[in-house]
């Protein structure tokens, strides 16, 4: 009873770990890569760092953490940087931009984003520029303009 | 089912598991290497089958413990017929080799978890991630089947067909005795205690999850993807290590202080500074890891510190398990330790050629604005939390170090710990009230003081209000007015960010202060830990500086003083019950003259088949209340005069060292709940990529 179990046993785990070898390699969703260039990856990165420090400093300003002097020299210096960072961005050849993240459009994004959420494929635009906001944006990115939903 | 057929078929889905370990370990990485997925998702499935073949081991092995088959040599030792159910099912990991397999089933879970959580991402890191659990996971299988005792077969391993050497393979959960004992030796009676059933298994989720995030920091120094994709990635796996980590710590701390009878929870026992260790380096990487996160700085040192984090965790277990260092813990001393020592310098040198290869890509982006910030209050914190770790780690292997040097086995006890990490805990204190009225990048003078003035004043007043009513020990007047300090400096912060959004958004107050927490969950959830930790040095302050204690022996009626408590001694009572005899002490307690209820401090003997294991426990009994728990121990007896001699102990505050616990879960809960904005750029990301590859 034993011997039987302990054969089906390496005989199904032999059978499992081979299957994988007689099937064609294009059925396996496996890239191996993750899709970004590290030179993008890298500046994205340091965007997302950049934006998230000036976020950081308009809540210690309003915490009354950082004086108003401060607040406006750090604000300045990591707006520039941002500058800086969104410059370098643009700046990659389109071809770099193509193999890292294809020229897609936040709409495009956005739109599905919308349809994996359960279909619900309103999308909102701002009233005074256009610009198609996100789910749970409360202001225009764009102008700033309040969003209407 | 026999025991001999329990016995291979646990043992060959071990064999098995090592082998389909070590295919997948091979597999995944060749796969990465030559970019062939048919490769890699054989590795896969090998990775799941050593899931599979892990829980079946383990299930063999816990039906035998239930079944008593004590031809099994583990269940011989680890049970006995008189053992109650929980007690045989918390066997598994009351040995060395069934808890060697605890954890290896727990890493192959979570490798199989890992796989599951990242089929459509990390695409480029998954297969070394993989590739790296699989040789942890084949390390701790090997110890479980092919390890030999060095003494020994040398330092190989032994064929299991080998039956000369088959009697030398340590780790072994499914040896086989040459005869059926009639009864087994059963659990170390010390074991015996339902905080011993829960302590290990959080110990062990903690250690074994540490792999997860390290094993990513590897595959980034591999692969050269060295920005923060693998630690937000890894960010809930530190949480859930940590959470368990600290768990583990309670748990362990709570079975000490009713189980070891001498009257605390902490004694800077080697095995308890080994659970101390990780977690502090652990802490230490869940603050440090939010400045590389922010501010892109700190690469190298998160790397280090996870590193060090796992090699404590494993640490942790080589202490516990090699018998090298004495401990009330060593429960199962072994030959292991040569083992786990090749494991710890392998993993060492191998991250460490990694590093200093990547050291070029490792460049921090951004360097400190101003010396006065938040990010350096928080680089102060992790040194002071390595610091703690370091200075443990000395004092736990000096017994080692002095034995190598003079010869003599120097043993450092508590007074060095106490002397040493007082200090450095009490500015790690100070230092969780000042982190948070700090700013980000830049503090001045003037801000200071205006964010400093209120908590300072509590401070002093709390100090000020300490020696009115008569407390006279400066560190404890220190610490506690550290602690008002610390919870003005959390309680301003939550009122401000109130008040904030109160303004900012019209929010009512009661809705601000709700949206405040859940709109910035890791932020104030951090916070709440902080206040968890306070509420837990509260408990710590009280009970290691104004702890009171007197000893009696009494006969029936007569009564023994401390404080406002009177203890009447009523008899004793002598019981058997199915796996020991109880001897307990009846007494009468009164506070201020008024009868407050009856406590029952107990000893238990427990007898075995062999003499040498039979063993006696102190059972305590507690009357616990909002400021102290009045702690009684049954020191000794003589029944046939009928006296017993008491210890009885005041430890004031120790209930809000358990409640700081619980309220330090809930706030890693509210930092590590999922966030719909994250959940929204995950899904953002994914549409992205996914529109990409269209």
């Amino acid at each position: 009873m034993v011997t039987i179990a302990l054969a089906v046993m390496i005989i199904g785990a032999f059978t499992l770990v081979a299957y994988p070898y007689f099937k064609p390699a294009r059925e396996f969703d496996v890239s191996f890569a993750d899709g970004a260039d590290p030179v993008l990856e890298n500046l994205v990165v340091q965007r997302d760092s950049t934006y998230a420090a000036i976020k950081d400093l308009e809540f210690d300003h309003a915490m009354s953490k950082l004086s108003d002097a401060d607040y406006k020299s750090l604000r300045g210096k990591y707006e520039t940087k941002a500058v800086g960072i969104l410059q370098e961005l643009d700046g990659l050849t389109a071809a770099q931009k193509r193999r890292a993240r294809p020229t897609l459009s936040d709409e495009a994004i956005e739109r599905q984003v919308q349809q994996l959420r359960g279909g619900a494929a309103k999308t909102t635009r701002c009233d005074k520029c256009g610009v198609i906001a996100g789910a749970r944006d409360r202001y225009c990115a764009k102008c700033g303009a309040p969003v209407n939903r | 089912m026999t025991d001999f057929a329990m016995a291979d078929l646990g043992y060959v889905s071990l064999l098995l598991s090592l082998i389909l370990s070590l295919y997948a370990a091979g597999a995944a990485f060749y796969a990465a290497r030559r970019k062939r997925p048919q490769i890699f998702a054989s590795a896969r499935n090998a990775i799941f089958l050593v899931a599979a073949f892990t829980t079946l081991s383990v299930g063999v092995l816990v039906s035998a413990l239930i079944t008593h088959q004590f031809r099994i040599e583990y269940v011989a030792v680890q049970t006995n017929l008189a053992q109650p159910l929980l007690y045989d099912i918390s066997a598994l990991w009351g040995g060395q080799e069934g808890s060697l397999l605890f954890w290896a089933w727990l890493l192959a879970v979570f490798t199989a978890v890992v796989l599951i959580q990242n089929h459509d991402k990390n695409q480029e890191l998954l297969p070394y991630v993989v590739s790296g659990l699989a040789v942890s996971e084949a390390f701790f299988l090997a110890l479980l089947t092919i390890a030999a005792d060095p003494s020994i077969a040398g330092f190989f391993v032994a064929l299991p067909l080998n039956p000369q050497l088959a009697g030398s393979l340590v780790g072994n959960p499914f040896r086989m005795l040459d005869f059926t004992p009639p009864d087994g030796n059963g659990l170390n009676p010390l074991l015996q205690n339902p905080g011993m059933f829960i302590h290990p298994v959080t110990q062990y989720l903690g250690y074994v999850a540490f792999t997860i995030p390290f094993a990513f920091a590897m595959a980034a120094l591999f692969t050269g993807r060295l920005s923060d994709v693998w630690i937000r990635t890894t960010r809930r796996w530190t949480l859930f290590a940590w959470l368990f980590l600290s768990l583990g710590l309670l748990f362990g701390m709570q079975w000490a202080y009713v189980e070891l009878g001498w009257g605390g929870y902490w004694g800077w026992d080697p095995v308890e500074n080994a659970s101390l260790m990780p977690w502090l380096t652990a802490t230490a990487f869940l603050h440090s890891v939010m400045i590389q996160e922010r501010r892109g700085m700190l690469k190298v040192w998160n790397l280090v510190l996870v590193m060090l984090t796992f090699i404590l965790s494993i640490l942790g277990t080589f202490i516990t398990r090699s018998g090298v260092i004495q401990s009330v813990h060593a429960f199962g001393v072994s030959s292991l330790g040569p083992w786990f020592l090749a494991f710890l310098a392998l993993t060492l040198l191998s991250f460490l050629y990694l590093l200093f290869n990547r050291v070029d890509r490792l460049k921090e982006e951004n360097e400190l604005d101003s010396l006065i910030s938040r990010e350096s209050s928080f680089l102060l914190n992790n040194l002071i939390l390595v610091g703690a770790a370091f200075a443990t780690l000395w004092g736990t292997i000096f017994p080692m170090v002095s034995e190598g040097i003079t010869g003599k086995k120097v043993t450092v006890g508590a007074p060095f710990f106490n002397q040493v990490n007082g200090p450095i805990f009490l500015a790690l204190i100070v230092l969780i009230g000042v982190c948070p009225l700090i700013g980000w990048r830049r503090a001045t003078a003037e801000n200071l003081m205006r964010n400093f003035l209120r908590p300072f004043a509590v401070s002093v007043v709390a100090a000020l209000a300490l020696i009115a009513v008569g407390v006279r020990e400066w560190y404890g007047v220190v610490a506690f007015s550290a602690v008002a300090f610390v919870l003005t400096t959390i309680g301003l912060e939550f009122y401000r960010g109130t008040l904030a959004r109160h303004r900012q958004y019209n929010e009512n107050l009661v809705a601000a202060a709700v949206n405040l927490v859940t709109n910035n969950r890791r932020r104030y959830g951090g916070y709440i830990v902080h206040i968890g930790v306070i509420l837990g040095v509260i408990g710590i302050a009280g009970s290691s500086f104004y702890q009171v204690d007197t000893q009696a022996n009494l006969k029936p009626g007569e009564t023994v003083q401390l404080k406002q408590y009177t203890v009447q001694y009523d008899g004793l009572q002598v019981y058997p019950t199915a796996s020991h005899d109880a001897v307990t002490a009846r007494l009468t307690i009164f506070e201020n003259g008024n009868r407050v209820g009856t406590l029952s401090p107990e000893k238990d003997y427990y007898t075995s088949p062999d003499p040498n294991q039979s063993q006696s426990t102190t059972e305590v009994a507690v009357r616990t209340t909002a400021l102290e728990d009045l702690y009684i121990i049954l020191a000794g007896f003589d029944s046939t005069a009928g006296t017993a001699t008491l210890k009885v102990i005041i430890n004031p505050l120790v209930v809000w060292l358990w409640i700081g616990f619980g309220v330090l879960v809930g706030g890693t809960l509210i930092a590590a709940w999922p966030d719909p904005r994250e959940e929204h750029a995950l899904v953002r990301a994914r549409v992205k990529e996914a529109l990409a590859q269209a």
